[in-house]
């Protein structure tokens, strides 16, 4: 408590500003130097006339079209301010279940194809078989004929 | 402030109020004029857009608005810092220059009391720097300061007095180095 009262009267009586510097013979003389030098040499920024104007500008562009009112502009869309977040992406998911379901239907052509070529270049197993595919040689080989 | 809430137009007023002390505290916190400018930027487009959620409860109405703006601006902070993390950082006192005096051994001398005192708050670790600038430059009071960093009012008081002690065994430390 008693620490807290001693660094709140340090830091008024050495706080910016008209009410100057209070000499007060219990600081610590070391931090009373600090106090005295962080008070009067750490000056506040201003940012330049231009970047001020300019964020003026863009907020009020900002506010006219929030609040629909009849003097907002249009302007480009702004770059995102740092932090930001980006926009949500398309969940990676979504995107492989239509790639899984496209190599999947791709597959079974493929698969179809080459079953297809595959059993008509092997040769039957049975005799039925044999004897069915020897029919068909012979009706495409026949020549035809005009009835 | 209700204005501004109702209707953002009104928010004009408060950018010009605290523009500086944002910009100001961006600057001391990153050091180049750019950054915190972009800071600065962001910070003012993300409160205009979060206006109408403020919650206006407080000890008082402005101080509770620059409490809250401070908040989104120690945000914005840390995710520049993370960027800036990647980068080399400049000394603080590059990103300040002495111009407004015309004798130039007074500015000589000027530019020496600002280098110690950046000196001084330069090599303390990051929370104790923001609590001196937030009292120093922003002059907030400990309760301020501990809504904006999310601490007690004991804690600040701690880390004020730690940061004060710091500087002042820099000082000393300079002191001896002159003599």
């Amino acid at each position: 408590m008693q620490v807290d009262l001693y660094l709140e009267t340090l830091l008024a009586a050495h706080a910016p500003g008209p009410r100057g510097i209070v000499d007060e013979p219990t600081f610590d003389p070391g931090e009373r130097a600090a106090a005295q030098l962080l008070a009067s040499r750490l000056v506040r920024f201003h940012p330049s006339f231009r970047f001020e104007e300019a964020l003026a500008t863009r907020l009020r562009a900002l506010a006219g079209g929030r609040a629909g009112g009849a003097d907002a502009t249009v302007t480009d869309f702004p770059a995102p301010p740092t932090g930001v977040p980006a926009p949500p992406r398309p969940a990676f998911r979504d995107r492989r279940s239509i790639l899984i379901g496209g190599a999947i239907a791709s597959g079974f052509s493929l698969a179809g194809v080459a079953l297809f070529a595959w059993r008509v270049a092997a040769p039957p197993r049975t005799p039925f078989g044999r004897a069915a595919r020897a029919a068909h040689r012979g009706r495409v080989s026949a020549p035809k004929v005009r009835t | 402030m209700e204005a501004a809430r109702r209707d953002p137009r009104a928010f004009e007023p408060l950018y010009r109020k605290y523009v500086g002390q944002v910009y100001s505290f961006a600057l001391y916190e990153l050091r180049d004029h750019h950054r915190a400018e972009d800071v600065t930027e962001a910070v003012f487009l993300r409160a205009l857009t979060a206006l109408p959620r403020f919650d206006e409860r407080g000890e008082g109405a402005d101080s509770t608005f620059r409490v809250w703006l401070f908040r989104i601006a120690r945000n914005a902070l840390a995710n520049e810092r993370r960027h800036v993390r990647r980068h080399p950082e400049a000394p603080l006192d590059a990103a300040f220059d002495v111009a407004v005096l015309d004798d130039p051994a007074a500015r000589a001398a000027e530019r020496e009391a600002l280098a110690v005192a950046w000196r001084a708050i330069d090599r303390l670790p990051e929370d104790r720097r923001r609590a001196l600038v937030l009292r120093f430059v922003e002059e907030m009071t400990t309760s301020e300061i501990a809504a904006i960093l999310g601490r007690s009012e004991g804690a600040v008081r701690v880390l004020i007095h730690r940061a004060l002690r710091s500087v002042a065994a820099e000082l000393g430390r300079d002191r001896d180095e002159a003599r």
